[in-house]
């Protein structure tokens, strides 16, 4: 639904969604609503009231930004080294369609592991520390940029890199001007596929290993049974992604696929 | 004379069939052998890194030692135990969630008023990571399996929610009317038109939420529990016990790879053959 | 071509992001001048370490407690103030610029009461 000006861009005036801040507005006072029926309401379903007055505290106490800043810097510091790494390991991967075949299954199978599963061991060689972490998210973002980049560069037809050759191309050029851009749709859906697994393990790993963040937060906050924290933290955690997703990953996605995808979507 | 000749061309038709067929078993060898090898190389690999006690065994245990322990898990059920816990959730969760989403997708798809009220909240719901419930689910309900499986629910019924809206979506109206026109009532509609239409996109949710909820039920069960796979490794990461942690994660990798590989696939692939209508989003 | 930039939403939206990050930094070391007590700025200038009783306006949580600890010793919590010992002048300067913390004093050279 975006209008497509002059050039083909696609852009978008400020529209209000009335629709959606109405759908949001009956869901919130359903909210206070059930949870001024639920007896004990500020263990089990605190108001809107309440969170809200969550927010305003942890605001004013400085602890909600200083949280959400390290979850952030955790998960864009992995995707940036996923791509700083992935993108030409998946590139030497793939160039060669023997060693691709041979190492699909094996990245198939190491993706679908995840940072979680890999984290107890990651714990037992570096600790309850920061390090964990970030290897940990590295790793849950690292397989699915690798994989989609490989099935980039694999899914390049053959014809563009004949063509290349023919004119005398040399390798590094043919990967320069036809396999990169080929495979750049891929690497931006890798890109948006491993920072959506790695928010959902940076979240895990945070409620077991970390100190700080938002994983810390709500985790710690059901210990002291602060569940309007807790609610806080959980709308905090799907209001950045949302965010993220939604004004960053997808519409760079959408514009590589716009301006080099070969196959169709 | 007809009869010998119509007798040599079934026998050079069998024998082609049999060729064909001993061609495809060789091709699938050939390619299960090419897939495998990589795996085989990294399993020498941890041979020859381990042997003779080159890593310390905290770090890196040997393959014979991590064969010993699962054997041991095997052996005292505990391995058994714990597995069954796992996939029992999963069980309970897809039982769940797997009838609501439908449920639910289907009346979002036939109504329009529905779908724009539940759409907002739900699209917020969905994109909120199933683990994000946990600390919530511990306050409702405690430690303990219901918390955990409680994660699952919320996985796997916001994406077969989501999937079963896009299916239902995606039927071409011109099949329902035709139902009309025959006579048929809503739930004739409902039941065999859009469902079936819809079930390409819903068991490509249910796939999908499988991979998810998987990898959310093993953080849960980590945090939250006392049993299962995901406290397997957990636990073995508080004693360091390195060689239960890799006997655990090779575990959860296998059983994650028979499931998808030979159950999800080839049922996805069934349900799009029976019923694909339209061209399946990637 | 900037217009065109500018009109993408990926654009907008990491422009508000720098934007609001932007205030927020500036905000904070704007006001820490004013957070830091006169006498407690005499000595900062001369360097070295500082004992500094820091005021906030709330309670202090573990956070708090944490994050003061990367910095020094803490002594101590009277109320909303935390007693903070062998604190360096660099790192008083950054407390300062934290936005929740309402005033920096000097601790009184006294025994730990």
């Amino acid at each position: 639904m975006a209008a497509r000006n002059e050039a083909g861009v696609a852009s978008r005036s400020l529209r209000i969604p009335w629709g959606m801040l109405a759908a949001a507005a009956v869901a919130v006072g359903l909210w206070g609503v059930a949870s001024r029926l639920i007896p004990q309401s500020n263990l089990y379903l605190p108001s809107p009231a309440a969170v809200g007055a969550a927010l305003l505290e942890l605001l004013a106490k400085g602890i909600l930004p200083d949280y959400v800043a390290e979850s952030l810097r955790r998960v864009i510091l992995a995707t940036a080294i996923g791509l700083v790494i992935g993108v030409p390991l998946g590139i030497l991967i793939g160039i060669n369609s023997k060693v691709a075949e041979c190492c699909y299954p094996l990245l198939n199978f190491f993706q679908s592991l995840g940072g979680i599963a890999i984290l107890p061991l990651v714990i037992v060689w570096f600790g309850f520390t920061e390090k964990t972490i970030l290897v940990a998210i590295n790793y849950t973002v690292l397989f699915p940029v690798v994989f989609n980049v490989m099935v980039g560069v694999r899914s390049v037809p053959r014809i563009y890199v004949d063509g290349l050759r023919t004119l005398g191309a040399s390798r590094l050029r043919i990967v320069r001007d036809v396999l990169l851009p080929g495979a750049l749709p891929h690497v931006a859906t890798g890109a948006r596929l491993g920072m959506a697994y790695g928010w959902r393990a940076l979240i895990a790993a945070e409620m077991l290993v970390g100190a700080n963040g938002l994983g810390f937060m709500i985790f710690n906050a059901a210990s002291f049974f602060q569940t309007n924290r807790i609610v806080l933290g959980m709308l905090a955690i799907g209001t950045l992604w949302v965010l993220i997703d939604r004004f960053v990953l997808r519409p760079i996605e959408a514009d590589t696929i716009q301006r080099w995808g070969l196959v169709q979507r | 004379m007809t009869r010998e000749i119509v007798a040599a061309m079934v026998d050079a038709e069998a024998a082609r069939k049999c060729r064909a067929q001993a061609l495809k078993r060789r091709r699938w060898l050939a390619a299960f052998l090419r897939g495998a090898a990589p795996f085989a190389f990294l399993l020498v690999l941890w041979y020859v890194l381990t042997a003779r006690g080159a890593l310390p065994a905290i770090f890196l245990p040997t393959p014979a030692e991590v064969a010993r322990v699962l054997m041991d898990m095997v052996g005292d059920g505990s391995l058994p135990a714990h597995v069954a816990a796992s996939l029992g959730r999963v069980l309970v969760g897809l039982a769940v969630s797997v009838p609501l989403g439908i449920g639910l997708g289907v009346v979002m798809g036939l109504s329009r008023g529905v779908a724009r009220a539940v759409e907002p909240v739900a699209s917020f719901l969905n994109s909120l990571s199933g683990i994000a419930w946990l600390p919530l689910a511990i306050t409702w309900f405690g430690m303990g399996w219901v918390s955990v499986t409680f994660i699952l629910f919320n996985t796997i019924f916001f994406l077969v929610l989501f999937n079963t809206l896009v299916g239902v979506r995606g039927v071409p109206r011109i099949f329902e009317h035709g139902l009309l026109t025959l006579g048929g009532r809503r739930r004739h509609i409902i039941f065999q038109v859009l469902i079936p239409g819809a079930l390409p996109s819903i068991v490509t949710g249910i796939r999908m939420s499988m991979g998810f909820g998987w990898r959310a039920i093993l953080a849960a069960e980590m945090i939250g529990s006392t049993n299962g796979l995901g406290f397997l490794i957990y636990n073995g990461a508080n004693f360091h016990q390195t060689d239960t942690i890799i006997a655990g994660i090779l575990l959860i990798g296998a059983i994650w790879l028979v499931t998808d590989r030979l159950v999800l696939v080839p049922i996805e692939r069934r349900t799009v053959e029976r019923w694909g209508l339209v061209s399946r989003p990637s | 071509m900037v217009s065109t930039l500018l009109n993408h939403k990926t654009v907008r939206f990491l422009l508000v992001v720098t934007l609001l990050l932007g205030v927020y930094s500036a905000y904070g070391r704007f006001t820490a001048q004013w957070r830091i007590a006169p006498g407690l700025q005499a000595e900062l200038a001369r360097g070295g370490y500082a004992d500094i009783a820091v005021r906030l306006s709330f309670k202090p949580e573990q956070f708090h407690i944490n994050l003061f600890q990367q910095v020094g010793t803490v002594r101590g919590v009277r109320g909303d103030v935390v007693l903070i010992g062998r604190v360096r002048t660099a790192d008083v300067a950054r407390l300062a610029r934290y936005y929740w913390i309402q005033h920096i004093d000097p601790l009184p050279a006294k025994p730990a009461g």
